[in-house]
């Protein structure tokens, strides 16, 4: 279940930004002929970039990608112990659910009135929102797995070694 | 609770956070998301928290990022920078201290292909290093170089932190990078000075090697030529007013997707793994974005950024002492804790302000602070480049960041030129289309 979603995330990240690419390349080429594709940049913004940040968070997180300070629990052992790290997890949960609990409210609005994009092909806007909220559910899921792992005494997996651009193998 | 503790107990966690080591952009976050319920209520916290993340994100200039980083990883993944590097080898390999020198024009060429220190680094450092290990260049020299090399791809463009720049301070985006061209050849420049010296110094740590055949010089070209034609398009599309640094970026990606795949150097299996890593590069950027924008919300409700800003731009000691004895040492002992684009997240939405209060260019600004990032990636006790560099080069890294420290005679040179020739970084942007 876990590597389905995992894989999902990162094949829907991978097609998000091809998709960005040709999207882009086609807009420029086209707006110097005169023939710009229409909403190109509306498309960009409100889907294919927030499709990105938000569905390659939970594998950025699973690869131990996000930027931390590591100098000072080499210094400071008692940072390395469960206790703290538990306490981080426990935090960062509590931070990417309220902003799945929030942006929940804010793309349940945008269903409910039906939002529309300003832009000429006038696509709705619940999705686009309701992204938020699948990569931030995605993540708080990740860091319930951690918090459990390390409640049981597992330091949580970090995929550099041996996961390939899929993610880890089936376990 | 008093209007004090409002603001020190989300800066004090702020920190706390920081030394425990938790992500910094959620370190930010949580800590502004505190900060903003302490003192605007649970209304304004629960406000942002449903607009920001969304908000933040669905940036078409933010595309930028993720289109750069694609382009890098299609850049490395085709083996471009082990070109460059065999290219400068050849046509200065032979010169003292030759193959450094080759590591200093690739991470510069290089650095026009990727965005980001880290990346270029890393490929310079597996193209480079065997050549520098059997001509026995002293290890602590060669990494230096390397270390310092690839700290040019943030000031020649494109530039991942000066995306970030631009689009906190509303700086455009395409003026940042040309400002970049004329700062970072001459930063280049410096750097091979510094080689020069060093091995006229001690000829020890860089033997001499057999120069190359003018033909093999010529043939070594033919890899890159391309690349660098692509490069030159970008920049001078950019610089015509003929694109826009995302739809630069995304013509890179695309350019470079071609050219490595006609060269017959991009596997499908390559593909989906570059794809993937620029997901991961946009996404750890723009976690720190988000987390960045929720704590500037608070500092700027508290009323620390206009208190800040206000002492700044009154400071006794006058625009250019605020900036040499206060602003730049800031930046310098940021620099030497954590990478250049969460510095410029923390800390422009409160020294910006006063930077522009003081009269002082944007865009010029934006040049100094990249410079500072240079610094900031080669001093300890936190230098990401010499951590890729050691780790790619197995070099301890006492050893790199030995080597590294003397090319910062070089970077104090650019900042003294910067401070006192603002043209070397305003004269392009003004001449722009």
């Amino acid at each position: 279940m876990f590597c389905v979603i995992d894989r999902a995330c990162r094949w829907a990240t991978a097609a998000a930004i091809a998709v960005m690419v040709v999207l882009v390349v086609t807009d420029a080429i086209g707006r110097g002929l005169r023939m710009p594709v229409a909403g190109a940049v509306e498309v960009t913004e409100e889907y294919l970039m927030v499709a990105i940040v938000f569905l390659a968070m939970g594998f950025t997180h699973l690869e131990g990608r996000h930027i931390r300070i590591e100098l000072f629990a080499r210094w400071i052992p008692v940072l390395r112990g469960a206790f703290v790290k538990i306490a981080i997890e426990a935090i960062s949960l509590a931070y990417f659910a309220l902003i799945a609990w929030q942006g929940l409210d804010e793309a349940r609005k945008a269903f409910a009135i039906d939002k529309r994009s300003t832009a000429e092909l006038n696509y709705p806007m619940g999705p686009a929102y309701a992204l938020v909220v699948v990569g931030c559910v995605v993540m708080c899921l990740w860091l319930v797995r951690d918090i459990a792992g390390l409640a049981s005494g597992k330091a949580p997996r970090r995929s550099h070694d041996d996961a390939g651009p899929l993610g880890r193998p089936q376990e | 609770m008093s209007q004090t503790l409002t603001i020190a107990v989300p800066i004090t966690l702020l920190i706390v956070f920081f030394v425990a080591g938790m992500p910094i952009g959620i370190a930010l976050g949580v800590a502004g998301v505190l900060g903003i319920y302490l003192n605007g209520g649970a209304d304004a916290a629960l406000g942002l928290l449903s607009l920001a993340p969304y908000g933040t994100s669905a940036s078409f200039i933010l595309t930028a990022v993720p289109m750069f980083v694609l382009m890098a990883e299609f850049c490395t993944r085709g083996g471009i920078a082990r070109d460059l590097y065999h290219a400068a080898y050849k046509w200065m390999g032979h010169w003292p201290g030759g193959l450094a020198m080759a590591t200093v024009m690739s991470s510069a060429v290089m650095g026009a292909m990727s965005g980001a220190s880290t990346a270029s680094a890393a490929a310079i450092t597996g193209a480079s290093m065997p050549e520098m290990k059997r001509y026995r260049y002293d290890p602590a020299f060669a990494t230096g170089t390397l270390a310092i090399g690839g700290t040019l791809a943030i000031m020649i463009p494109p530039s991942i932190p000066m995306v970030v720049y631009g689009v906190l301070t509303e700086t455009s985006i395409g003026q940042l990078f040309i400002a970049g061209i004329i700062p970072g050849i001459i930063t280049a420049l410096l750097y091979m000075v510094v080689v020069w010296a060093w091995v006229r110094f001690d000829p020890t740590v860089a033997p001499k090697i057999p120069a190359f055949s003018w033909k093999d010089r010529f043939v070594s070209l033919k890899p890159v030529w391309a690349t660098v034609a692509l490069v030159t398009l970008l920049i001078g599309g950019m610089y015509l007013g003929i694109f826009t640094a995302t739809e630069a970026g995304a013509v890179g990606a695309a350019g470079a997707f071609i050219i490595v795949a006609s060269m017959g150097r991009l596997k499908m299996s390559d593909i989906l793994p570059a794809l993937v890593n620029t997901g991961m590069t946009t996404a750890m950027i723009m976690v720190i974005v988000i987390g960045a924008h929720f704590f500037a919300y608070f500092l700027t409700i508290a009323g620390v950024t206009q208190s800040v800003s206000t002492a700044l731009a009154a400071s006794p000691l006058g625009p250019m002492g605020t900036m040499v004895l206060i602003i730049l040492p800031v930046y310098l002992l940021l620099g030497m804790f954590m990478d250049n684009v969460p510095i410029l997240l923390l800390t422009l939405p409160v020294v910006f302000p006063a930077v522009i209060a003081m009269g002082f260019d944007p865009i010029w600004f934006g040049v100094i602070v990249i410079v500072m990032g240079e610094i900031g990636l080669v001093t300890p006790p936190v230098g990401l480049t010499v951590f890729v560099v050691s780790s790619v080069a197995k070099v301890p890294l006492e050893k790199v960041f030995r080597g590294a420290i003397p090319f910062l005679a070089a970077e104090a040179v650019v900042i003294a030129l910067l401070l006192a020739f603002p043209e070397i970084a305003t004269y392009l942007p003004k001449l722009m289309k």
